[in-house]
């Protein structure tokens, strides 16, 4: 088995790419070296991590047509392009048509979701997979699951919403340093993919940029998802394979990285206090003591560097400090951030770093950074991603900008031994 | 305040449409839209160049000029405004021009949030802030009509005022109707501050009786001018926006003056209302007793 495979063209992959390349490259080059959407080829694959990620993933991807039957070929040794070797073959359960706005219906052409969760996965385990529509094959792809314990390192940014040419070049930059540090696990996107959430126009877009994070030997970048302002929208959920937490579509959920090691997503469209206040108590309170790190992440800064608190500030953050969260991850400003320790409200070595605000494409706005909370910490402009190095002792952050340089770079220490 | 913090939307509509124009976005998604997916909706040439028109830098220093701009039209409209508020001025029939400025400001102000999107019923900003830019348009109003018939002139600004505070509580009243997560918060908020904890679900059951309540107060202003219920909408008005601050502390401040007109146009209309019965009654009041009464 094994012919007929439509592979997206693989020209010159982020690997073989210098820094000045990536910075530079061509947007119609990347284009081309994304897969189109046609007949039931596999496009728009993704691995999407929620829950435990040693032991579970979901792996997606789009078609054009319908088609009958959808199947990830998988297994822990790399079978190449034939599909009959590899250990397991799931049908994929969940298929169907992305919704797509009666407003766009008129002139976009539809497409459809495939979704395959995996569980009982062996952590820390490479995973090699071949996905198959109807006779019609993706190219080899591979993602690493997290480790049960130990040193590794995360991605992490958000808005990615428009500047579509720059969100490719920093797919670039995500892939170069993936293929540089193995160790990197997944990308923590901080929500705002695109403009409008509703608009399946600007998710399909996203979908095949998104292909320029595959390494040129397969290895795939796995998304832990957040909603963000602008991804309003039952197409979130059908591109992600999540089930929504109430009928407003809203959407937060707990990851369990390693074993000391969880991140609490949450979602600041939804009001803060009743049940999401509830459940972020619940899940603090349980993942504090077990938890080495424990870091937070949401859209909508509480400590903004450009726009004024998010609503949810005055019931998010006391509960923060009170369960001593190591690090909290923001996105939607559009510009670099990084807040000294925060606690009660002013500067104190026990607090809570803030960073982030997104850069992952979109255009930059201007930090204020005569904030108090930003004097002594970091406030700037520019495409770039966030680095998080994790080890018993130390979690580091690093800014790294589009061009591959590493512009701020700050070291917390375990609050407990 | 809060509009030189974060610059209005329409500053946000500006800066955002030239950082697009500035990296080729309409062309980029066009191509790749024709060469992954076959889109026959625009054609775009093979040898269309992609480039970014302009440097970052370039882009951050005509985004710099647009906020400056939108700093300096906010504070000459907030000028304005209070200079409105010096009985001389009103007596100018050209300022209504003004206060016709003002009005289509924030109008456009309210459209533009529509557009930018990001934020839950962003799209019914106009209806959602009539009582905003609608008082601005009754003003204009009031003045151009100011040599005319005194009681058509307050007919006139009273029907202005009141599909304002129709439009605005109508609009409120779907949003709450539809849980708006914002209200939800502020209704916790609202019962925190006096030590009373109520569920999700009382909220929601809540949100459906506000909303009901104010579609229904919405309606009936059309068709009857009761002095309760404008004294009601002017109280539940001044409420609402004062269970920004009780929820949000400090921060909900700005956001409660910004809904100042919530209560105050039902206010006007409750002092309107006896003040067009006087004049329907005795029908002699004069220009200057009425500006004096109001």
């Amino acid at each position: 088995m094994g012919a007929a495979f439509a592979l997206g063209a693989s020209a010159l992959s982020a690997t073989d790419r210098s820094d000045e390349q990536i910075a530079n490259a061509d947007f119609k080059q990347l284009v081309e070296e994304m897969t189109p959407l046609a007949g039931t080829n596999p496009a728009h694959w993704r691995v999407v991590w929620s829950g435990d990620t040693s032991t579970s993933a979901t792996i997606s991807w789009s078609t054009a047509e319908y088609g009958k039957k959808h199947v990830v070929h998988y297994g822990t040794k790399n079978m190449g392009t034939d599909t009959g070797k590899y250990e397991f073959h799931a049908e994929a359960p969940k298929n169907g048509p992305y919704s797509i706005s009666e407003k766009e219906a008129k002139d976009t052409k539809a497409a459809f979701f495939h979704h395959c969760p995996l569980t009982g996965l062996t952590p820390g385990t490479n995973y090699y997979f071949v996905l198959e529509s109807d006779g019609k094959f993706s190219k080899p792809l591979y993602f690493k699951t997290a480790p049960k314990s130990g040193d590794f390192k995360l991605l992490t940014g958000g808005d990615s919403r428009s500047g579509i040419a720059s969100r490719c070049l920093m797919n670039l930059r995500m892939a170069k340093e993936l293929s540089e540090k193995p160790e990197i696990l997944a990308l923590v996107h901080g929500g705002d993919y695109i403009v409008s959430g509703r608009s399946w126009r600007q998710w399909r877009s996203w979908l095949s940029n998104h292909e320029l994070t595959t390494l040129s030997d397969g290895r795939v970048l796995p998304v832990i998802p957040t909603r963000g302002n602008h991804d309003g929208g039952p197409l979130f959920f059908e591109i992600f394979n999540l089930e929504k937490n109430s009928a407003d579509l809203s959407f937060w959920h707990s990851i369990k990285v390693t074993d000391d090691v969880n991140i609490v997503t949450l979602d600041t469209n939804y009001s803060a206090k009743g049940a999401q206040e509830e459940w972020l108590e619940k899940q603090l309170s349980k993942l504090r003591p077990k938890s080495r790190w424990l870091l937070t992440n949401y859209h909508r800064p509480l400590y903004p560097a450009v726009k004024s608190p998010a609503g949810q500030t005055s019931v998010f953050v006391p509960l923060f400090e009170k369960y001593n969260v190591d690090l909290s991850l923001e996105s939607d400003g559009h510009c670099i951030k990084r807040t000294v320790p925060i606690r009660d409200g002013k500067e104190d070595p026990t607090g809570i770093v803030y960073v982030g605000e997104g850069g992952l494409g979109v255009g930059q706005r201007t930090p204020k950074s005569d904030l108090w909370y930003l004097k002594g910490g970091y406030a700037g402009r520019g495409h770039h991603v966030m680095q998080l190095s994790f080890s018993k002792d130390a979690l580091e952050v690093e800014t790294i900008m589009l061009e591959g340089n590493t512009i701020d770079k700050v070291t917390l220490k375990p609050r407990a031994d | 305040m809060n509009y030189f913090h974060e610059g209005t939307a329409i500053g946000k509509y500006f800066s955002h449409q030239q950082e697009l124009e500035r990296v080729n976005e309409e062309k980029a998604i066009a191509y790749s839209d024709m060469v992954l997916y076959g889109d026959e909706k625009v054609e775009v040439s093979e040898e269309v160049v992609l480039e970014e028109v302009a440097s970052a830098e370039d882009g951050y220093a005509v985004t710099e000029r647009i906020q400056t701009w939108d700093k300096r039209t906010t504070l000459i409209a907030a000028i304005t405004a209070w200079l409105l508020v010096v009985p001389w001025c009103q007596r100018q029939k050209w300022l209504s021009l003004a206060y016709a400025l003002l009005a289509f400001y924030l109008v456009m102000m309210a459209l533009f949030k529509g557009i930018n999107g990001g934020a839950k019923y962003s799209e019914l900003a106009i209806p959602a802030q009539a009582t905003r830019w609608m008082a601005c348009v009754a003003l204009a109003v009031w003045i151009l009509m100011h040599s005319g018939s005194k009681g058509k002139r307050l007919e006139s600004v009273s029907w202005i005022l009141v599909i304002a505070a129709s439009l605005t509580f109508a609009t409120h009243g779907y949003e709450a109707f539809m849980g708006h997560p914002a209200f939800r918060d502020l209704l916790y908020g609202a019962f925190e501050s006096i030590s009373v904890e109520i569920s999700e679900h009382t909220v929601f059951v809540l949100l459906k009786l506000i909303g009901i309540m104010d579609i229904s107060l919405a309606l009936i202003i059309l068709f009857t001018r009761e002095k309760g219920v404008f004294l009601w909408m002017a109280i539940w008005g001044g409420l609402a926006a004062l269970s920004r601050p009780i929820a949000f502390g400090d921060v909900g401040f700005e956001d409660a003056l910004l809904r100042i007109a919530n209560f105050g146009i039902p206010m006007l209309l409750f002092f309107l209302t006896d003040l067009m019965n006087d004049f329907k009654t005795t029908n002699v009041t004069t220009y200057d007793e009425t500006t004096a009464k109001i």
